[in-house]
């Protein structure tokens, strides 16, 4: 589908809960097709918005929109767009699994062949055909949450929320949801997703937000935010190589304010740098001016793990 | 039946015989496709719970038990009868003691699993991924109702063969089974449905068991009640079918059944409904229809009973008719005024466009004073109902010289008077306050009844301690007690409103009036400024899908189909 607005909007959300502050003034758009990762520390107000967006929670100030269509004042319209997995399974007793997601094709308002179409397709996409007929209460933790996921898209949304799908899995059932992640998200589906295994939603995601204690810290593309576009501030590990050793230039990087964490050994000089890369060309450049026989200049960007340790303070609400 | 299964069928009926030739389809495969058809439209709910329910121990269980006690009660019955079971009259004993097996899951299973069900839902959280699919709260209601209907079904087909035993003995007709397992039927549903009402009131844990001890306590009191009651039913065989009368209060009660499991079932899918929606609406139109059944029942009764009625008074009915409205509109105006003063912009966009169309339609939607104003102009209607209707009788009876009537027109003014008055002040006061709370905390519709128990409380309960604490007599009504609406109105009807009564009630007539009407007045503010809200423009994104919908269900140009049509 192609929109030509955001998705998925986040308008100055609130939701206060007595004092307690679980969203705080969050902003941010997903373009359609895009896979949004929300990171956050648990406490951080990842799964509030995502209920909020799904229209289960009503926010204290401010509007989310899907697909254009406020969730406060066009429901109805929101859930034909949007399927949500929240963070816990939600099966019903003495239910197989192909009643379970036909329950749900039934309630979608799914009827006939396009209701037996969405099934066989769901089915097949998480691979639970084999276990059609399997009672819910005798799945794993892994088939459980392809089931889910299955009944999350059961009716082709064009919005899936995902909070904390990977959560208490194996690393095999966590590989089979990643691929299936990225189908979707080849199929055009704008997906917002939260988790904690950060090195997968690096590489899963377009866009990442980081927010704690209701606040939206960072956001930005993975790249951006790696290298400090994001509107936060983040340092690069830099490492230079001086000919004849690095000692003089040591002592002048000390005296410096963006520099933080200096080492010193032989010839290898590194250090934190505040700033993005044209700070770090004009430090080059400084160095070179003061006459640093400089053989090697090398800048390594951080991964989307230190970077949220970096921002994030691991502070709750 | 899943799908799979269907398939497999379809797959055995359009499989190739062994000579090469489709097989033609059975008679079973076409009833199974028949119902599957059937099926498609069914509601969700109901065929996710009989799914459930087939493979549920519970149920399996209990419908042995109601069978293996069915059987365990035709053996010791027919022991005990011994050769008396051909020529006594034992039906109705039989009767009794299948009526208790049936009676006890119909009561109590069916209604208690109704009421877990949807506790289950949303203590499982399985309700909040319900409540996100496109049912609709009524849709979640009547599944869970169906789904009860389905269960009494199945029990009830497990005694019926035992019930038709019973008319085969002597002592019991068919109207009386029939009577009898209707009452039992309705009352299981209704029961069914007020539990269901129960399980959305909180989604605390604690109260949910709280309420849950509750509902099994007060069910099993109903099925006890039911069992003395079909007993006595029986004893005295009191089904006079061909009585006008019988039917005329069978009419009633139907009519008052039908009319409370509306309300009942617009209450239990507005506690689901989200909360931007319109939850408000539906329940006034039910009880507007309560109001005009009322109106009608007494106006029917009073018609029928016209040639009894002439020689006594109309105004007994009258005085009814206005206490029953007044109770109506005082339990309807305790939820209706604790209503959020907030219109969302979603029902916004549904209110009346035209100043005529605010004026008359505006009282339908939610708002704590758009309610203190409907309820109001019922009572104002109920009231000028009685009058006018006492007015038009006297003219066509007028009463006979030197005939005292127990009730008087001027006794009927007043009592209307006051009855209006108490409902503006009372309900005036709780919303002022109300409006105060909102101030700290979200208010409800428990919080709104509790703040106004305790204004009338307050109301009759303060004067009676300044009465008993000072020198008055006990016995006499007093001025002070103005605020206390029942000893007031008992006053003003029973005593006379001042001709032989007290001479204080006639004036509490008049305090009663100028104290309601300055309720009214204290509440105006807040009526203009719910009355003054307009129809808001719906979001450009709504009007483009409203639009693009439009436009796909226009019905397409009629092309030409001949050159003929395209000269014209």
């Amino acid at each position: 589908m192609v929109a030509s607005h955001s998705m998925i909007e986040l308008h100055r959300l609130h939701r206060f809960f007595g004092r307690t502050k679980a969203v705080n003034d969050v902003s941010f758009e997903v373009e359609a097709g895009k896979v949004f990762g929300y990171i956050g520390p648990n406490g951080a107000g990842k799964t509030t918005s995502m209920r909020i967006l799904a229209t289960l929670e009503l926010p204290s100030f401010g509007d989310a929109f899907i697909d254009g269509f406020s969730v406060l004042d066009d429901p109805d319209r929101v859930r034909r767009r949007l399927g949500f997995m929240p963070d816990y399974f939600g099966i019903y007793p003495n239910v197989n699994v192909r009643e379970y997601l036909d329950f749900f094709a039934r309630a979608y308002g799914l009827r006939g062949t396009e209701r037996t179409k969405a099934l066989n397709y769901v089915m097949d996409f998480t691979e639970l055909d084999k276990l059609a007929l399997k009672p819910i209460g005798g799945l794993s933790k892994g088939m459980k949450q392809r089931l889910c996921l299955g009944r999350t898209m059961i009716h082709d949304p064009a919005v899936l929320i995902l909070d904390e799908p990977a959560a208490g899995l194996d690393p095999r059932a966590r590989i089979q949801l990643r691929e299936m992640i990225r189908r979707l998200a080849a199929d055009g589906k704008t997906i917002l997703i939260s988790s904690h295994i950060l090195t997968e939603l690096a590489e899963m995601c377009d866009v990442v937000g980081i927010i704690e204690q209701g606040r939206m810290l960072a956001v930005g593309s993975v790249h951006d935010i790696q290298r400090g576009r994001s509107g936060v501030q983040t340092r690069t590990w830099v490492r230079v190589r001086v000919l004849g050793g690095g000692g003089g230039l040591a002592n002048w990087l000390a005296e410096r304010t963006d520099v933080h964490e200096l080492q010193h050994d032989g010839e290898l000089v590194s250090f934190a740098h505040h700033g993005q890369e044209q700070a770090h060309a004009d430090l080059l450049r400084e160095m070179v001016l003061a006459g640093f026989p400089i053989a090697a200049f090398g800048s390594q960007t951080k991964s989307l793990e230190e970077v949220f340790m970096q921002v994030t303070e691991g502070l709750v609400q | 039946m899943s799908t799979i299964e269907v398939q497999s069928t379809r797959g055995i009926a359009a499989a190739p015989s062994a000579a090469g030739e489709p097989a033609p389809p059975t008679w079973l495969t076409r009833f199974d496709e028949r119902l599957e058809k059937i099926g498609e439209w069914l509601n969700p709910i109901l065929v996710k719970e009989c799914r459930q329910a087939l493979k549920s121990k519970q149920f399996v269980i209990t419908f042995a038990l109601v069978l293996l006690c069915a059987w365990l009660w035709s053996i010791a019955g027919i022991a005990i009868l011994g050769p008396g079971v051909y020529y006594s009259f034992d039906g109705p004993e039989m009767f009794f003691g299948y009526y208790m097996i049936l009676a006890f899951p119909l009561l109590v299973i069916v209604p208690y699993t109704a009421f877990r069900s949807l506790a289950g839902e949303r203590e499982d959280r399985t309700f909040e991924l319900l409540s996100i699919t496109t049912l609709r709260p009524r849709q979640i209601v009547s599944g869970k109702l169906a789904s009860a209907v389905v269960q009494m079904l199945v029990y009830l087909s497990a005694v019926s063969p035992c019930l038709t035993f019973t008319y085969m003995l002597r002592g019991i007709d068919v109207v009386s089974i029939v009577f009898i397992l209707a009452y039992l039927f309705a009352g299981s549903l209704a029961f069914s449905l007020v539990a269901l009402l129960l399980a959305t009131v909180s989604r605390e844990r604690h109260w949910q068991t709280v309420i849950s001890l509750g509902v099994v306590v007060a069910l099993c009191f109903a099925f006890f009640l039911s069992c003395i009651a079909c007993y006595e039913v029986l004893r005295f065989s009191a089904f006079a079918i061909e009585e006008r009368w019988f039917w005329l209060a069978h009419g009633a009660a139907a009519t008052a059944y039908l009319s409370y499991f509306a309300l009942f079932f617009c209450a239990a899918a507005a506690q689901l409904t989200f909360a931007s929606d319109n939850r408000s609406t539906p329940l006034r139109i039910c009880m507007l229809a309560q109001h005009a059944l009322l109106a009608g029942w007494i106006a029917l009764m009073v018609w029928e009973e016209q040639g009894e009625i002439q020689y006594m008074t109309i105004g007994v009915p009258m005085v009814i008719g206005i206490s029953l409205a007044t109770f109506h509109w005082s339990i309807m105006g305790m939820f209706l005024v604790g209503e959020s003063p907030q219109l969302s912009p979603r029902i916004q966009r549904t209110l009346p466009k035209t100043s005529a169309g605010r004026a008359l339609l505006s009282w339908f939607f939610p708002g704590p004073a758009r309610g203190y104003v409907f309820v109001l102009a019922n009572m104002a209607a109920a009231v000028g109902m009685a009058l006018l209707g006492m007015l038009a009788w006297e003219a066509v009876y007028p009463p006979a010289p030197g005939l005292l009537r127990p009730v008087r027109f001027d006794q009927v003014v007043m009592l209307g008077v006051l009855c209006l008055g108490y409902v503006a002040f009372y309900l005036g006061l709780g919303k002022l306050v109300l409006a105060w709370l909102r101030n700290y905390s979200v208010v409800g519709a428990l919080t709104s009844v509790l703040v106004h128990v305790i204004l009338l409380l307050a109301g009759c309960g303060i004067p009676l301690v300044i009465h008993l604490m000072s020198d008055f007599r006990l016995s006499g009504y007093h001025l002070l007690h103005v605020g206390n609406p029942f000893w007031t109105i008992e006053e003003v009807v029973d005593a006379g409103g001042g001709r032989g009564g007290s001479i204080d009630a006639v004036s509490a007539v008049w305090i009663v009036a100028a104290v309601g009407l300055a309720m009214l007045v204290c509440n105006l503010w807040s009526i203009l400024a719910e009355v003054r809200l307009v129809r808001a423009a719906s979001p450009t994104r709504v009007a483009e899908e409203e639009a693009a919908l439009a436009a796909l269900h226009a019905p397409a140009t009629q092309l030409p189909r001949s050159p003929w049509d395209e000269v014209e």
